[in-house]
């Protein structure tokens, strides 16, 4: 004999079936637009193959967090091991378990990029597909923070592929996101030097105008951080020294390109900045002392109506290089380069704020240098008909048969030589080929380029004169020193 | 008052068991053992300090997911069997107790063990994220540039979409519960606890019973309607999963508040139903 | 309205109106005619504090061929009495209680308690039961168990603790009462039991095999509080194997097997009637042929015969036909124990 009469309770059933019902039909579309974002677009069901089993239940279950920070846990203990190619498929697994994690992208990203290294610890450059693949996909997943453009425009830019042009579009987007506090997931400006970058990056590439807005907006940025922390702070101390920053680079832009070109405009400018730098109480001597020279070599030059264009003086590079088989896998590469003897430094404008020719000549004499150093010459080895691969979707699984290699040599006293020895990695350097293809370069705007190389032969390198191998097709606009060789199997093995 | 002194009961009793406190006990051992855990492999622009702390947070709530399942599903199959083993539903009947009182009290109390336990670890778990907070500024250098120095980071302390996370773990294991209380009316704990777990994957699978049963679908339409009667029933458990959103805030989340509110009436309301069929059922079991 | 109820007829739909008390409770039909064996105490007609009519029970609903665990019972239980509900394991006895207190429903039947349908809520703040070995609560004390059983009766928080003082005193844990319940002996914990069963001064108690399992001491305390119950006028519903536990303190018995009511009555009757030994000397052998037809067995001893004599009827036909044709040595009656009574019925039935 039941308690009572059950009808009541049926008709608050269906009430409360309604009730759910309504909640669901509110909540879903909350739900998926969260939940679309942190869904991988990666082909999970392959992933999931790889997962050990009971990672496939926890992470159905709503656990996936968990097992991406156990498995990347675990990738740190290979890394200390030394088992690079252990991490990679890890760095996939925590990718697609846990797709908002900027962090493994970055760090998968700059391991394929740098940790394959052979013998002579250069890296196996056929992983950097892999790496763009991998910080494309992170990008997709992550679009609106800064932190994985900056990433990819990095690795165009110095880390491997020295693609400026792309470089500088990636910082670009970089610097039209935020950031976030991976703390506490609060919006927070993204740092002020991804800003800066993108000053330095224009100016690299010779885009003196657009580094010239950019420096103006990043130094704008400064002021505004500046003004909340002392609004914040009330009295107390605020760093200030990254609006010297901005300064000192704006101000030096300016000059270098009166020095460079013979824009006095940009010269007064860049004066106005460094005399307003120098006036300060706690400016340094050496600054005080830059900034007077300059101040009198631009009074001179007004008035005799003589600017300066330094770089526009054709310089012979007088590119030779040899390369040589010395063992099979194993070359010499030997060569002159006619960068940058220390007598192209007199009269230079640039020399008026660095003194950096009176200081040679001023020096004892075993003590002068002829030249001044600092360039590199890079090499490529490659499959005649290779071509960096663009892969669509990110795959750790790379073409084995192929070789690539590169690397570069620094120039001393106007000569380079290194042996390259890819004898003891087959692994890295199969030769399956039938033909390769050996490119010997100079690129005046590679980073690794120096500011006062640059003085000289210009930032796109309108100075530089060679007669065999000035390339000025590569890149219209910019002269390159380049050597290409075909080789055969037989120069090769 | 009744309800109030057999949910009390039940909750001293369940907080007594050996099993629920082992799995308190290991859980807040984890997450305070998680505070070791640091990344060195870590490679990028973000502050690697804030990586370390994502981990422990990511750690912290799965852990807290696990420990919380475990503890609503072993609680739950053995809440009304165990009285009956006991003896003392017998006894509690036999007195001037309605039976919809017995059911919702011994859900009340379950409710409130789990709120207990849950609490518990997740003030262990604020603290151990705060503490591993404390003192993470880290300086923020870009790589390699030779640009100077940018200046410190400073990492925020208290992150209140932890605070979401923690509730959202309690309703989605109070549904559990539910769902398990409802079972163990008419089911014995064994069976129970499968079932139980059946209907937690399947739930947390919403996405997938989703999709099977969507127009898309290339399903046989039979399929498609069992896939769409099988979605419709059982609780969503994925509405409560967005340990994801929560640890990767910048896939921006319009209003965390807004979402929690639904998501609290959706348990709410799914948990009064279930526990309304399990009242309706036990008014007419035999004990 | 149901609280008004004193000493209650059965329905009046069954029974002509009149005076509870004085109302000659006869029913029309033999399917009552366990109602005219209710034991009337001190001659006083009194009402029925249970009455089951009728009552089946088969576990497992509408399958077939399931054996029924109660098989269409009826009998009454007066106010005031001391009930034994005696039985071998399995033979419905639990199942009968579980009815009468509503948790399990019957099959076909009706079972009323204090007049109300069983299972009645009203009904249950009048009643109590104890199961068999119960455990309850190990986490909490003495105290705080009987503390949690009061509040189910929607006691004050002063009357709370007063009763509990009371109870565990009377069930001699006053001293324990702070200990938690897994320190608790068995004995122990059946006293708390018994103070839990004592909360709402229960006009009937329902105790299922109160002293099952428990030391001497123990099992003396519970039945001598068993007997004070009675003196009280509480009714006592007590199913128990312990039979001597019946015999001491039960005023009626119903003995039940597979299910069924094999027999039912107070305990003078059902012991009474056993055999009468009559024993005579120097018996003719045509006597031992005359008393025969009363006797269900003779036998000869040399001089004694001994006939052996089921009714009281008999025995005297036996008297009155040997009379003057032996020496009559002794008429014996042979009460049985209660545990011989049940043997044998139990024994009786499996054949």
């Amino acid at each position: 004999m039941p308690e009572g009469n059950s009808r009541p309770l049926w008709i608050l059933v269906v009430v409360l079936i309604v009730a759910v019902a309504w909640t669901q039909y509110v909540a879903d579309p909350i739900q998926y637009k969260m939940q679309e974002k942190a869904r991988p677009k990666a082909g999970g069901g392959e992933l999931m193959v790889q997962l050990p089993g009971q990672f496939i239940v926890a992470s159905v279950a709503g656990f996936k967090e968990v097992i991406a920070g156990a498995l990347w846990v675990r990738a740190d203990t290979f890394f200390h091991a030394g088992q690079y190619e252990a991490i990679i498929p890890i760095v996939r697994l925590v990718t697609w378990l846990d797709p908002h994690n900027v962090d493994v992208y970055s760090t998968g990203a700059w391991h394929l990029d740098y940790n394959f290294v052979d013998t002579n610890q250069m890296s196996d450059k056929r992983y950097i597909p892999a790496a763009v693949a991998l910080l494309k996909e992170g990008i997709q997943h992550n679009p609106d923070i800064w932190d994985l453009y900056f990433e990819l425009g990095w690795t165009h830019y110095n880390k491997k592929i020295l693609d400026y042009e792309k470089a500088v579009e990636y910082i670009e987007k970089a610097c039209t996101k935020d950031g976030v506090d991976p703390n506490t997931g609060q919006r927070v400006p993204r740092p002020e030097y991804v800003d800066r970058m993108l000053a330095h990056m224009y100016e690299k590439v010779g885009r003196f105008e657009d580094a010239i807005r950019q420096w103006h907006r990043a130094r704008k940025r400064v002021e505004e951080t500046i003004a909340r922390e002392r609004k914040k702070k009330k009295g107390g101390y605020v760093d200030t020294t990254s609006l010297d920053v901005c300064d000192r680079n704006l101000g030096l832009l300016y000059l270098r390109m009166a020095w460079r070109y013979g824009d006095m405009d940009a010269y007064k400018k860049g004066l106005e900045i460094y005399k307003r730098l120098a006036s300060r109480k706690d400016a340094p001597a050496q600054l005080v002392e830059a900034t007077r020279g300059a101040e009198a070599d631009y009074t001179l030059r007004v008035a005799t109506n003589n600017p300066p264009r330094d770089a526009l003086k054709p310089l012979d590079a007088g590119f030779e290089v040899t390369w040589k088989k010395v063992a099979p896998k194993v070359f010499i590469i030997k060569g002159k380069v006619n960068l940058v003897p220390a007598s192209e430094y007199k009269d230079l404008a640039s020399e008026c704020f660095t003194h950096w020719y009176r200081d040679n000549q001023n020096a004892p004499p075993e003590q002068r240098k002829l030249w001044r150093d600092g360039c590199r010459i890079r090499w490529i080895l490659r499959d005649y008909d290779y071509k960096m691969p663009e892969l669509k979707t990110f795959s750790y699984k790379i073409d084995k048969s192929q070789t690539i290699a590169w690397d570069s040599v620094y120039v001393s006293g106007g000569t380079f030589s290194d042996r390259i020895d890819l004898s003891q990695d087959p692994d890295f350097y199969p030769f399956k080929a039938d033909k390769y293809k050996l490119t010997i370069m100079f690129v005046p705007q590679q980073a690794e380029c120096p500011d006062y190389v640059q003085d000289r032969i210009g930032w796109k390198g309108e100075a530089l004169r060679d007669k065999r191998y000035l390339d000025t097709k590569t890149q219209p606009g910019f002269h390159l020193l380049r050597k290409e060789m075909v080789l055969t199997k037989d120069d090769v093995l | 008052m009744i309800i109030w002194s057999i949910a009390k009961t039940t909750v001293g009793d369940a907080l007594r068991k050996k099993v629920l406190q082992i799995f308190l006990v290991v859980a807040i051992g984890l997450i305070i053992i998680s505070l070791s855990f640091s990344q060195t492999l870590s490679f990028s622009s973000r502050a690697g300090s804030s990586t370390d702390i994502m981990l422990v947070k990511s750690f912290g709530l799965g852990l807290m997911a696990v420990a919380a399942w475990l503890i609503s599903l072993v609680m739950g199959v053995s809440l009304i069997p165990q009285e009956i083993e006991r003896r003392t539903i017998y006894t509690i009947l036999a007195k001037p107790v309605k039976r919809y009182e017995f059911i919702v009290g011994k859900y009340l109390g379950a409710v409130l063990t789990l709120a207990i336990n849950v609490a518990i670890m997740g003030v262990v778990f604020i603290a151990v994220c705060v503490f591993k907070a404390m003192g993470a500024e880290q300086p923020v250098t870009p790589e390699e540039t030779g640009l100077p120095l940018v200046g410190m980071q400073q990492v925020g302390l208290f992150d209140w979409n932890m605070v979401w996370g923690v509730i959202m773990i309690f309703l989605q294991f109070t549904v559990l519960t539910s769902v398990v209380l409802l079972f163990s009316v008419f089911l014995t704990p064994t069976v129970n606890f499968f079932m139980g777990l059946g209907v937690y994957i399947v739930g947390v699978m919403a996405p997938l019973t989703e999709t099977l049963s969507s127009k898309e679908s290339q399903l046989h339409p039979v399929l498609k309607v069992f896939y769409r009667v099988i979605h419709i029933i059982v609780p969503n458990f994925d509405k409560f999963n967005v340990t994801n959103t929560l640890l990767h805030p910048e896939t921006h989340i319009e209003s965390m508040a807004k979402y929690t509110g639904i998501v609290t009436l959706y348990a709410l309301f799914y948990s009064l139903l279930l526990m309304l069929l399990a009242v309706i059922i036990f008014r007419k079991k035999e004990v | 309205m149901r609280s008004l109820y004193v000493a209650r007829p059965l329905p009046a739909t069954e029974f002509s109106s009149g005076h509870p008390t004085q109302k000659p409770i006869k029913p029309a039909s033999n399917e009552w005619s366990e109602v005219t064996d209710s034991y009337r105490k001190g001659g006083v007609i009194v009402a029925d504090a249970i009455a089951v009519r009728n009552l089946t029970k088969v576990y497992g609903g509408a399958l077939k061929n399931r054996v029924p665990a109660v098989d269409n019972i009826s009998f009454t239980v007066a106010e005031g009495e001391i009930f034994g509900f005696i039985g071998p394991n399995g033979a419905g006895k639990t199942t009968t209680i579980k009815i009468l207190l509503g948790l399990l429903f019957p099959t076909s039947g009706e079972a009323e308690v204090l007049g109300m349908p069983a299972g009645d809520i009203e009904t249950k703040r009048r009643i109590s039961y104890l199961p068999e070995s119960p455990y309850f609560y190990e986490h909490m004390t003495g105290a705080e168990v009987i503390e949690f059983y009061c509040r189910l009766f929607r006691m004050g928080t002063a009357e709370r603790k007063a009763k509990t003082q009371e109870l565990l005193e009377r069930v001699g844990l006053a001293e324990d009462g702070h200990r938690t319940l897994r320190q608790y002996s068995k004995g122990m914990l059946q006293r708390i039991g018994i103070a839990q069963a004592l909360i709402n001064d229960p006009d009937l108690l329902f105790l299922d095999e109160p002293t099952s399992g428990l030391d001497p001491i123990a099992h003396k305390d519970i039945t001598e509080l068993i007997s004070s119950l009675g003196k009280q006028g509480k009714t006592v519903f007590l199913s128990s194997h312990q039979l001597g536990d019946v015999e001491t303190v039960c005023d009626r018995v119903a003995i039940i097997n597979r299910g069924k009511i094999v027999k039912i009555g107070t305990l003078d009757d059902l012991l009474r009637a056993g055999r009468t030994v009559i024993t005579f000397a120097k018996a003719g052998s045509d006597l031992v042929e005359q008393v025969k037809p009363y006797a269900e067995r003779v036998s000869a001893d040399g001089e004694l015969v001994r006939v052996y004599v089921e009714s009281e009827e008999n025995v005297h036909s036996v008297l009155d036909t040997a009379r003057g044709k032996a020496t009559l040595v002794s008429v014996l009656p042979q009460r049985q124990t209660l545990e011989d009574l049940f043997v044998e019925i139990v024994r009786e039935v499996r054949k």
